[in-house]
């Protein structure tokens, strides 16, 4: 991982979120030149993050790699990651994320800086 | 059903930035930057004129930062806050370089453009070296009334 092209965003929660999000994400995942249904799928999977946190301003990072991209979004703590991604209901939060995703895992040291992560890189193809 | 004792809400402050960036000091870094004022002209529904002159400088103060804050071999950073208040975005572009002295004619930059530029631009713009070095270029933006498309 290169750490070195990271990318962190600090925005307030809501529609400038939802809006600047979105096309900051795009444009990392264009860095790592995932093709454009994994770049959407990448963007799919914040989309569902950002509605389920409950903070009021989110953190978010976004690291490039040659094989896909990482991305964490928080603040949040144990309970309510494992509520967000045990949901696992057709076009529930959980589902999505995992659906979407190689890797899901939670970053950070403890409460309440965790953040929850996730990988996406390039579809395998047949 | 959210927990919301288990988490820290912390109240949002007068004076903290709408949208605030970290990364790298790189040419491919002002695509994020200006994706990310994009975002921002959506939610907030600009004209497409005041999106352009707000792409021009901030993109204008980025490139300095990318091109003259830091030795060729040195990877270093770049902090882009931009805040709103009203009918005024104020953004400031950080770099936590060596400290570059502004000025108003680089010709290194090639046209020369630079920092008169952004002063053309923007209602009002600052230039200071940080106390914990690099440079910091803060400006002013006054978003136009008339938002009809």
């Amino acid at each position: 991982m290169t750490t070195s092209a990271r990318i962190d965003l600090e925005v307030t929660a809501g529609p400038i979120a939802d809006a600047v999000v979105r096309r900051v994400i795009a444009a990392g995942a264009a860095q790592s030149r995932l093709p454009i249904d994994r770049i959407n799928d990448a963007i799919l999977a914040i989309d569902a993050l950002l509605g389920a946190l409950a903070a009021p301003r989110v953190t978010i990072s976004i690291v490039p790699l040659d094989e896909g991209i990482d991305v964490a979004i928080g603040p949040t703590d144990d309970h309510e990651a494992a509520r967000i991604l045990g949901d696992m209901d057709p076009g529930g939060v959980g589902a999505v994320v995992h659906g979407l995703s190689e890797r899901v895992w939670l970053d950070g040291d403890g409460e309440p800086g965790r953040r929850i992560a996730y990988r996406v890189g390039r579809a395998d193809t047949d | 059903m959210t927990d919301a004792q288990s988490i820290e809400i912390r109240p949002i402050m007068d004076g903290e930035p709408t949208v605030d960036l970290t990364l790298p000091a790189r040419p491919e870094s002002l695509t994020v930057v200006r994706q990310a004022l994009s975002g921002l002209a959506d939610a907030e529904r600009w004209t497409p004129g005041f999106l352009a002159d707000a792409k021009i400088a901030i993109s204008e103060a980025c490139s300095n930062a990318v091109v003259h804050a830091y030795p060729d071999d040195v990877d270093g950073g770049l902090r882009v806050a931009m805040t709103l208040v009203g009918r005024r975005l104020s953004v400031t572009v950080r770099d936590f370089g060596t400290g570059i002295e502004p000025r108003l004619v680089d010709r290194r930059a090639g046209l020369g453009l630079g920092l008169p530029l952004i002063a053309a631009l923007a209602a009002e713009v600052s230039f200071r070296g940080a106390e914990s070095g690099g440079t910091e270029v803060t400006m002013v933006l006054e978003i136009p009334t008339d938002q009809a498309q």
